[in-house]
């Protein structure tokens, strides 16, 4: 009787773990899946280099440019400097919805992961090179309010710097005009921000296991961020946008969030990034781009202004997106949970007329939602936290 | 990313396979038509069954028809090559290629055209080449560049397409006062 008994339990539990595996099947992958997925890495490319910044990738003009990034003397309070937003321990934002500098701006500060393999810069796509973008809030009032005689006054006046400058530039900063010392910082602040380029992820893990067919490893993935995999790349229509290594095809899109100004008024978006990508002196089609082969200019020359631009805003890239909450140009969802339910219940009447037609509202299931959550999720890495490589106590330049 | 390219030898047979098709079309189309005449007429002195011969004249001439017209439009662009593709119309045919050879997703490319203009059509006075994603509704976020290199040649820069898809590439011919749009669909992954 006892020896039935435990026979019987025996063949039952025998019997569990294929039932529990009828009851949530890992999902099958088409053909069309299989080649989206594997043309999100792999990860990580070959580090970015810039060909309009003749320093980009240098070691002396990364060393300087990470000194740059953490001097307040750079801010005209001298209280501030690049890392006020762009916080190491914050996965370089700030978590605020929207930055605060001297005063609040009116966008969320972007996290500055991999920023190096972007085309355009900022929500608006306002600048056309890292080291262009880099300058502008040195000199916005609203952030660190400096002006480009200032800038080139602490530079030329710190004989450390000045080395270093010359180190790096092939001259004094004291033999340069103000504009162009401006332009320098830029430049070395940009070889440094090249640099912050994410880890690994579980979802390279699996998209590497997949391309080499490798089941086992493919299994460690947890299912449910493979069945939110599936719809990112099927129903949700997310990687039309979010493409590529980076998930983001570094252009811009409107999506139905709201761009009322909190203090009145509209934020225009790319229409007025184009506009003044244009007007600025620093772009790619003035002087100060070192790019002899006339490739690098080549958006800038041929972008076009379109009716359809105004609204759009940068499509982010989703490497660590699970941690850099609040979300869209201006923070106005907190959590990944609310950017799903966005793209859930979209409300189409915002949306542009003449605007892209693949917008839907995706109706997910709480179920589908929570799958879609756990693959983004599983978008983000387990680097080790940001360790400086220079010291104001590091040995004088000469 | 890769584009949908056909090799030169299916163009040629799919180009083949349209003549082939038009021309059985036509044919039938005369065959019923002449339908009354044939009942009436005296049987063929070649024997056989009766509509035959008929349906085979039907066919030659329009065979002979088709040939003459593709004849008075055929002219043949100055680029070829295996990664080379063709648009026609009545008027004109626009060979074109890209370079990159394979079109990348999200970064700027480059087209090469070599525009003809069938025998007794106007010269052609200016081209645009833009492209579009039909199902979106939406254009690229950039306007190429055009620059002429002589010869029915040309060079545009500046193109991205931005997402995966189906894309639309359109050459536009101005000639004689009146504008014609070449497309050419190309699916980008």
């Amino acid at each position: 009787m006892r020896r039935g008994f435990i026979m019987a339990v025996a063949a039952a539990m025998s019997c569990l773990p294929p039932v529990l595996s009828v009851a949530q099947p890992p999902p099958e992958l088409s053909e069309a899946e299989r080649r989206r997925i594997l043309s999100h890495g792999p990860w990580p490319p070959p580090s970015p280099r810039d060909p309009s910044n003749r320093v980009s990738g240098q070691r002396a003009a990364i060393d300087l440019g990470e000194r740059l990034f953490f001097d307040r003397r750079l801010s005209g309070g001298g209280n501030m400097a690049c890392d006020w937003c762009h916080t190491p321990s914050l996965d370089w934002t700030d978590g605020f919805a929207r930055g605060v500098g001297k005063e609040a701006v009116d966008r969320n500060t972007i996290a500055l992961w991999n920023v190096g393999f972007q085309r355009w810069f900022a929500w608006d796509g306002g600048h056309d090179s890292l080291w262009s973008q880099s300058v502008r809030p040195m000199l916005d009032p609203r952030e660190m309010s400096m002006t480009p005689a200032r800038v080139a006054e602490r530079v030329r006046t710190d004989g450390d710097l000045a080395c270093r400058y010359e180190r790096v530039f092939g001259q004094p900063p004291a033999f340069m005009d103000d504009d162009t010392v401006l332009v320098a910082t830029g430049k070395a602040l940009a070889a440094f921000q090249e640099t912050l380029v994410s880890g690994r992820t579980p979802f390279d893990e699996f998209r590497d296991a997949l391309a080499r067919a490798d089941n086992g490893a493919m299994a460690r993935y947890p299912e449910a961020a493979r069945r939110g995999l599936k719809i990112f790349v099927g129903k949700g229509n997310c990687s039309t946008c979010h493409v590529g290594p980076l998930f983001s095809n570094l252009e811009f899109a409107d999506i139905g969030v709201p761009f009322f100004r909190p203090g009145g008024g509209v934020d225009p978006g790319r229409h007025d990034g184009i506009r003044r990508v244009r007007a600025n002196g620093h772009n790619l089609l003035g002087r100060h781009n070192d790019d002899e082969s006339g490739r690098a200019e080549v958006g800038t020359r041929r972008v076009e202004l379109l009716h359809r631009n105004f609204g759009e805003f940068k499509v982010p890239s989703l490497r660590n997106v699970g941690r850099t909450a609040p979300y869209m140009h201006n923070g106005s969802l907190a959590t990944l949970r609310d950017v799903v339910r966005h793209y859930s219940e979209l409300n189409e009447d915002r949306l542009h007329a003449d605007g892209e037609r693949i917008l839907k509202p995706l109706r997910l299931s709480p179920g589908e939602a929570d799958d879609l959550i756990a693959f983004l999720s599983s978008l983000s890495d387990a680097g080790a936290p940001f360790r400086r490589r220079t010291s104001p106590a590091d040995p004088a330049c000469r | 990313m890769r584009i949908g390219r056909q090799s030169a030898e299916d163009r040629s047979q799919n180009e083949r396979t349209r003549v082939h098709s038009v021309f059985w079309f036509l044919s039938s189309v005369l065959w019923f038509a002449t339908f009354p005449f044939r009942r009436f007429a005296p049987p063929s002195p070649y024997g056989g069954r009766p509509g035959y011969a008929h349906r085979a004249s039907c066919a030659a001439v329009t065979l002979i028809a088709i040939v003459a017209a593709d004849a008075a439009h055929a002219c043949v662009p100055s680029l070829q090559g295996d990664t080379v593709r063709v648009m026609r119309s009545a008027a004109h045919a626009v060979a074109w290629r890209s370079e990159p050879a394979v079109i990348p997703l999200g970064a700027h490319f480059t087209v090469e055209l070599a525009v003809c203009v069938a025998d007794g059509r106007v010269a052609v006075e200016s081209v645009v080449v833009d492209a579009e994603m039909p199902e979106h509704r939406h254009g690229m976020n950039y306007r190429p560049g055009l620059s002429s290199l002589g010869g029915g040649r040309y060079r545009a820069e500046g193109l991205l397409f931005h997402m995966p898809g189906r894309w639309r590439l359109i050459v536009e011919v101005r000639a004689g006062g009146s504008v014609e749009r070449l497309t050419d669909d190309l699916m980008v992954e």
